[in-house]
């Protein structure tokens, strides 16, 4: 899971459960909001969190609590799922590519039994 | 129990766009991709037929059909094939026109040392022909290309001189403001059936204030007609540059396209290039182009509900790569990117450039995107280091922010546009106006094929069909 929480400074504090979202996760979800955070990630193994401090640049328009939290709860879920059809479809995937680009006579056919 | 295939998401509002890399697409609620990944969806739901037909799973490990999902992939990378199609022979750098928002910094008509030199034209059009393309575009640019006529006439002789043995299928391509074209040029362009592409940006108040003259609207209308008489009509096709001035004259700009005989429009964002660089603020320019492409849009299928056929040239290009599993020309909507694969610029100063933009880029004296020079070895230019370092950033299935997005494969890569704007080749998403601005635009038209289909599909249909 995650959890956000707003300090009186304004940085938001990003806690992600890592035993739930990988690195690879994180580090896409976090991708897009690095145009307008500065980001702190510290990384403790012992409980399987990592905190995520988010500073607003200076310039960039100050967005409300409810707002970020809504987007990282369902950005987390989003990259979630792409990991895991990217990691389940990559031997199709190389598959489909090798078949589409490289010299078909290169490959055996395969037969189907119903 | 299904297996799932190669595909990707984005959700907008309370859907969840589908896409893969085959040019399938499927819309359907937010939360389904969720239910797809669990194994949620039973064989029994519409939803689970669709996921089917669409291959976006399979009932088998390996699709049954896996053969002709690749051969529909190979397809739509098929651009690739012919390698390099259109070749820019940048041939001189002089303009009678000047215009404020200039992207090729032009200079003035009488300065001397910036046109093409004849034995640099030739040993162009010698590497043009070295590419394995069954069909060349050779597309002469300026500056004004006109005001060195005798040389595009010398260059076209020696191609097609060289196409007697050669048989490509040649195209001829004038890029011209029309202004000053002289009558025996226009008669040798009808004998090769070269044609024009000129520039007309609205109605006459509109194109006289980006072009910073009072008649170069009345001059470019009298240039058209001019080239029309002498060539056909269908052979003259316009451009137009949304400056920030533009934003506020959507539908004025199409009726003054429609009122000059034209039946289509590129609703052409401004590029950071030349003169047109100095912008204050380019993500508001950005988001105000999509705004004035969203009314222009409303209109023009306005027009054609009412019976006329008025076409968005970029629309157009989205749709056929949504709805359609053939490739498309456009050099700025592909990936691997246009440069070099599907473009390449000969330059006036004797030098080979990956892109048109990347010739602009050097007249600020920045030449990262210049291959070598033009007397060159072809394997030097089109396969050396430094197209072999582009390579490995020009496919947005493998940049950071594209390789998980759901457009991937309706758009495009473009190191010398992320270069130009953000100082690296590779590129920052979050921050690039360009992803914003089409990521923007073909999630409209995905939105416009969803929520109103009946009224849209036939119109979008016979923009792509090929029978307007």
């Amino acid at each position: 899971m995650i959890d956000l929480s707003l300090r009186k400074n304004g940085d938001f504090v990003l806690n992600v459960d890592t035993s739930i979202y990988d690195n690879w996760v994180i580090d896409k979800v976090l991708y897009w909001f690095s145009n307008d955070y500065i980001l702190t990630r510290k990384i403790n193994d012992s409980n399987h969190v990592q905190e995520i401090i988010m500073s607003l640049k200076p310039g960039h328009n100050h967005q409300d609590f409810d707002t970020v939290k809504e987007k990282l709860s369902n950005d987390f879920i989003d990259y979630k799922n792409r990991q895991t059809i990217a990691k389940e479809t990559a031997n199709i995937r190389d598959l489909l590519f090798a078949k589409a680009f490289a010299n078909s006579d290169d490959f055996v056919e395969f037969t189907f039994q119903d | 129990m299904y297996f799932l295939l190669p595909f990707h998401f984005q959700p907008v509002e309370h859907k969840e766009i589908l896409t893969n890399d085959l040019g399938d697409y499927l819309i359907v609620p937010r939360g389904s991709v969720l239910r797809i990944v669990n194994r949620d969806v039973s064989p029994a739901e519409e939803l689970y037929k669709d996921l089917l037909a669409s291959f976006f799973i399979s009932e088998t490990p390996v699709p049954h059909l896996l053969d002709n999902m690749a051969t529909r992939l190979a397809t739509r990378k098929s651009f690739l094939d012919g390698f390099t199609a259109l070749h820019i022979f940048v041939m001189t750098l002089r303009c009678n026109q000047n215009c404020i928002y200039c992207q090729a910094s032009s200079r003035d008509s009488s300065l001397k040392g910036c046109d093409m030199k004849e034995s640099d034209l030739m040993t162009a059009i010698d590497l043009m022909f070295r590419s394995p393309a069954r069909h060349l575009t050779m597309e002469f640019q300026g500056g004004e290309p006109t005001l060195v006529s005798d040389l595009i006439q010398k260059g076209i002789l020696y191609a097609e001189q060289k196409n007697q043995t050669e048989c490509r299928q040649m195209t001829y391509v004038i890029c011209s403001n029309s202004v000053n074209v002289s009558d025996d040029f226009l008669d040798f362009c009808k004998q090769y059936n070269a044609v024009f592409s000129t520039s007309l940006d609205g109605p006459e108040y509109l194109h006289n204030h980006n072009r910073g003259k009072t008649d170069s609207y009345q001059k470019v209308i009298a240039g058209i007609a001019k080239v029309r008489a002498a060539l056909g009509a269908d052979k003259v096709s316009a451009l137009m540059t949304t400056s920030e001035a533009s934003l506020s004259y959507p539908r004025e700009i199409i009726d003054a396209y429609r009122e000059n005989g034209f039946h289509s429009v590129f609703l052409r964002a401004l590029n950071p290039y030349g003169l047109a660089r100095d912008n204050n603020d380019w993500p508001a320019y950005f988001d105000a182009f999509v705004e004035f492409y969203k009314q222009a849009l409303e209109y023009i299928l306005e027009l054609n509900k009412q019976g006329e056929v008025f076409v968005e040239e970029f629309t157009a290009l989205i749709l056929k790569k949504i709805l359609t599993p053939f490739p498309i020309g456009f050099v700025d909507l592909q990936t691997p990117a246009g440069i070099i694969n599907g473009v390449i610029v000969y330059n006036y100063d004797g030098y080979v450039y990956a892109s048109d933009e990347s010739r602009m880029l050097a007249e600020n004296r920045d030449y990262t995107f210049r291959l070598g020079r033009i007397t060159d070895k072809y394997e030097d230019l089109f396969y050396g280091k430094k197209a072999q370092e582009l390579s490995r950033i020009w496919s947005t299935e493998c940049i950071a922010g594209c390789s998980e997005c759901a457009y991937q494969s309706i758009c495009g890569a473009d190191p010398v546009r992320n270069y130009s704007t953000q100082g690296d080749a590779y590129g920052y998403r979050p921050g690039s106006t360009i992803c914003r601005k089409n990521k923007a635009i073909i999630e409209y038209i995905f939105q416009l094929l969803d929520e109103r289909t009946e009224e849209v599909l036939p119109i979008f249909m016979n923009w792509i069909s090929g029978t307007r």
